[in-house]
């Protein structure tokens, strides 16, 4: 070849414009997400904008509509340069620009929102949109993979070969991560998600960024690369380790011990070869350069925080340290320190070195600095913060308080993440004004030309651009698609046989079935995991560890990478789907301090008037750990055996009752909250009766069942008996106005034992001590009344009308004067201690 | 572009196996040692699969 060859200058602008676009409307996402954390409250109501579906529009734009765009604008730019010859066609280079943005970013942002999506991390497209990005992807090869290929294969440059292995196999794990999960269920599938999870970040990502580092730092400093072997070493050991990770997103799982080890120790690799690469980055580049050029200073921050978050994902990846972090806000400092801080920061150092030499680009260094230092400050704080708060949620997970308490005290990290988001936003702003503002260049842009490539000597097939590409590319595909699919799939399969107990109540009813696709669409499983890990914190708050038998029929698995809710594989065991209809009308109905969205829309204006979607979801959490039974329920008791109650401070009780119980039992104990109301049966008016300790005690340890109160045995004792005092110093039976008397205090005793005799005894006792022939037949079980003593008013309320939810029936037949009777007779009954009204709560 | 000098120095080389005996060596240490101290059970075998 001879002569100039021509730089698709408009398609660089084009997909520049788009990057900047998707970058900023990606973050607009991001931020959204980020405050619905503190304020649930925020965008609530509309189903287009719940928290799951914009979570997903979050990653995957940042994922295709900035990094992507960015990268294409890079590589219109790099590759006549890389190849010495230009891209295959401009018209293609067009269709492929409204393939990508028009179709797949627009198109899959758009049905996300409508609720079309897929629970795949990395993949929530929906597949038609994974199709159309499949097809772009061949266009990518023919477009930039072609051009690269004809060129003298010794000729290629370690930037071409990152950008060739990247294309290639990314093309193939991508209908991996998409398909595969889908037809091969649970932990089966999960091998598969996992490879798909790491290479979009591992194979798509990190190719080219280093492929940006590659070229910039001496296209800046004028100097070659340090080392070629080092690149070469580099380049075979990244696209060697980095596929076999991905099973590092599952440690302590179902997935056979064998492959978590694999996970691991290549992981380990993953962070050594990452210190090869980075070392001869930077031993390419003088520091007083970087400072120089901002955008090699936003490269060469990229290649620093490569090293940090390699070697912190490395360290992550170590089972022993795994078991700590995992799940928690450490995690998503991790990959925001990825995406940001190596990914962004690289494309951004590119975007900005390519735009000052296009013709028609405006170019205002003075905002491309500004944005440097924002998003550096931002950045570093960010991950600080969502580092601690991990940090601190690990801690609370692996003692014994309620979940809630873990999201109580993360809302300070979670409102400074929102607010250092905006300082984040600014950054990108400030970018966006770097490359919209400021002087167009007028010049055209600098030819390549063809002839000017060095003479290479020829070297062996195994050095040749083919033999990188197929073997970067294809040959380790296979490698990581048979070592984390098929091998751990096979021995899954095998071990499922074998284990499955012969009566598992394993498929789902159509209704289950169809909660399943909402709990899907609304995101659930990127807060609340579907997978109790081998590990003894796990094990003690939500019981026996998922097996892979239980899974074998999740298509596709959910079992979810971060918990802000609580794990829900035993969700059959935990709560009633009366309380799940309320939580999921309001969250904060029934937990105060939940952050969790709420999905009125599902219902028709009330808790206790859910619609289909309601129902079919509060079905499929019900049917979740329902096949290992209710055996495989956590076993966490902690509370001292002796109650102390005596000792309880009811002021401070009143503190903890308001965190816990108010949603419920309303703010004053008397059950007047609209979601305490919606329960079945509803909750208890803890003012309208006196009740001994052992009842109040025996509630608060092991809940009550047959109704949605459940076990507080996690909470600290000090925090149990005082929150006992205030409920016992709740209590006001109160008695009988003399003027509403119908008869004599002993005759209405009289009376009243025979109603109770004729009535009340086969379930409540013939002493009341609701042990009754029939009790055993009833959950929840009688009132015992030597425990707990009813004020008339709720007496005569549950007689006349029942108790929804429970064995009482209605007694309309009864006279105003037998209630008032039985009433009394009842309230004779009581052994515990009269209480008084209500104290004077300490402020 | 600049690729750099494409013979390999020995103290090169000797960077390269030295993280590779490296890696080697942390990956024995962390399977062998530090992860079974830390959740016995799991790594006794319990775990489906292993």
């Amino acid at each position: 070849m001879s002569g100039a060859i021509r730089t698709e200058a408009r398609l660089i602008r084009a997909h520049g414009y788009a990057a900047i676009g998707g970058l900023l409307l990606s973050a607009l996402f991001g931020l959204a997400v980020s405050l619905k954390f503190h304020a649930p409250a925020f965008l609530n109501g509309q189903a287009w904008l719940t928290w799951g579906r914009l979570r997903y529009d979050h990653t995957q734009g940042i994922l295709y509509a900035w990094l992507g765009n960015a990268f294409l604008a890079f590589l219109y730019y790099a590759l006549p340069r890389l190849a010495r010859r230009p891209v295959t066609s401009a018209r293609l280079g067009w269709a492929l620009f409204i393939v990508w943005n028009v179709i797949a970013v627009l198109g899959g942002w758009t049905l996300v929102l409508a609720g079309v999506s897929q629970p795949l991390e990395w993949a929530e497209f929906p597949l038609a949109i994974a199709g159309v990005i499949e097809c772009a992807w061949a266009l990518i090869i023919l477009q930039f993979g072609l051009p690269l290929l004809r060129r003298g294969a010794e000729a290629i440059y370690v930037s071409g070969w990152y950008l060739l292995g990247g294309v290639l196999f990314t093309s193939l794990a991508y209908p991996v991560g998409n398909l595969v999960p889908r037809f091969l269920p649970g932990a089966m599938g999960a091998g598969f998600s996992g490879l798909w999870i790491h290479d979009a970040v591992g194979l798509f990502i990190t190719p080219f960024a280093l492929a940006i580092a590659y070229f910039v730092i001496p296209a800046v400093s004028r100097r070659p690369i340090y080392s070629h072997f080092y690149s070469m070493v580099g380049f075979w050991l990244l696209f060697l380790v980095y596929p076999l990770n991905g099973i590092h997103h599952y440690l302590y799982s179902a997935l056979p011990m064998s492959s978590q080890h694999a996970a691991e120790v290549a992981s380990i690799y993953q962070g050594l070869d990452v210190i090869l690469v980075v070392t001869n980055l930077l031993l390419s580049i003088r520091a007083s350069e970087a400072w120089a050029d901002v955008p090699l200073r936003f490269v060469w921050t990229s290649v620093m925080l490569y090293l940090v978050v390699s070697v912190q994902g490395s360290l992550q990846a170590v089972m022993s340290f795994n078991r700590y972090i995992h799940f928690t806000d450490w995690v998503i400092g991790h990959s925001h320190l990825a995406m940001i801080g190596f990914a962004s920061f690289a494309a951004m150092g590119a975007l900005a070195h390519i735009w000052q030499q296009t013709p028609g680009a405006r170019f205002h260094p003075g905002a491309l600095a500004w944005s440097y230092w924002l998003l550096t400050v931002g950045l570093c704080l960010m991950v600080a913060d969502l580092t601690a708060a991990g940090l601190v949620q690990a801690g609370l997970w692996r003692g014994t308080l309620p979940w809630i308490e873990s999201v109580r005290v993360s809302r300070p990290y979670w409102i400074f993440r929102t607010l250092d988001g905006l300082v984040l936003l600014g950054g990108f702003v400030a970018f966006g004004l770097s490359l919209l503002r400021g002087p167009a260049r007028r010049a055209q842009i600098a030819e390549v030309d063809a002839d000017s490539h060095e003479a290479l000597p020829r070297r062996s097939w195994l050095g040749s651009a083919y033999a990188a590409t197929f073997g970067a590319g294809l040959l380790f595909f296979v490698v990581s698609f048979v070592a984390l699919g098929i091998l751990p799939a096979l021995r899954l399969r095998a071990e499922i046989r074998e284990s499955t107990p012969p009566a598992a109540h394993l498929a789902l009813s159509p209704a289950e079935r169809r909660g399943r696709a909402i709990y899907a669409r609304e995101g659930c499983a990127y807060c609340h995991t579907q997978q109790v890990r081998e590990t003894r914190a796990d094990m003690l708050r939500f019981g026996a560890p998922t097996a892979a038998w239980e899974t074998q029929r999740e298509f596709p698995q959910m079992w979810g990478t971060r918990r802000v809710g609580p794990d829900l594989a035993r969700e059959s065991t935990q709560r009633r789907a009366d309380w799940q209809l309320v939580h999921l009308f309001d969250p904060r109905y029934t937990a105060p301090d939940s952050v969790m969205p709420a999905y009125p829309w599902m219902f028709d204006g009330a808790p206790d008037r859910p619609g289909r979607d309601a129902l079919d979801l509060a079905a499929y959490l019900g049917s979740l750990g329902r096949a290992a039974g209710s055996g495989a329920g956590p076993a966490m008791c902690v509370a001292p055996s002796s109650p102390g109650m005596a000792k309880g401070d009811p002021g401070q009780g009143r503190r903890v009752f308001q965190h816990n119980c108010a949603g419920c039992h309303g703010e004053g104990g008397v059950a007047d909250s609209p979601g305490g109301q919606a329960l079945s049966p509803p909750a208890f008016d803890l003012a309208a009766a006196a009740m001994a300790d052992s009842l109040v005690w025996r509630a608060l340890r092991q809940g009550v069942p047959g109704t949605s109160m459940p076990s507080w045995a996690g909470l600290p004792a000090a925090d149990l008996r005082n929150v006992a005092a205030y409920t016992l110093q709740l209590g006001d039976p109160g008695d009988l106005p003399a003027a509403e008397r119908r008869a004599p205090p002993d005759v209405l005793l009289e009376a009243g034992k025979r109603v109770y005799d004729m009535h009340c005894t086969a379930c409540h006792g013939d002493t009341g001590a609701g042990d009754g022939p029939e009790a055993g037949r009833h959950e929840p079980r009688p009132a015992a009344f030597l425990e707990m003593q009813p004020s008339y008013p709720l007496a005569r309320r549950v007689i006349h009308s029942g108790v929804a939810g429970t064995a009482m029936s209605a007694w309309p037949l009864l006279t105003p004067a037998e209630i008032q009777a039985v009433t009394t007779y009842i309230r004779s009954l009581y052994r515990g201690p009269q209480r008084g009204r209500p104290v004077e709560v300490r402020k | 572009m600049g690729a750099g000098p494409r013979a390999a120095s020995w103290p090169q080389r000797l960077f390269v196996l030295l993280l590779l005996l490296l890696g080697m060596l942390i990956s024995v240490t962390v399977i062998r040692v530090i992860d079974p101290a830390a959740e016995p059970r799991a790594e006794a075998g319990r775990t489906p699969g292993k």
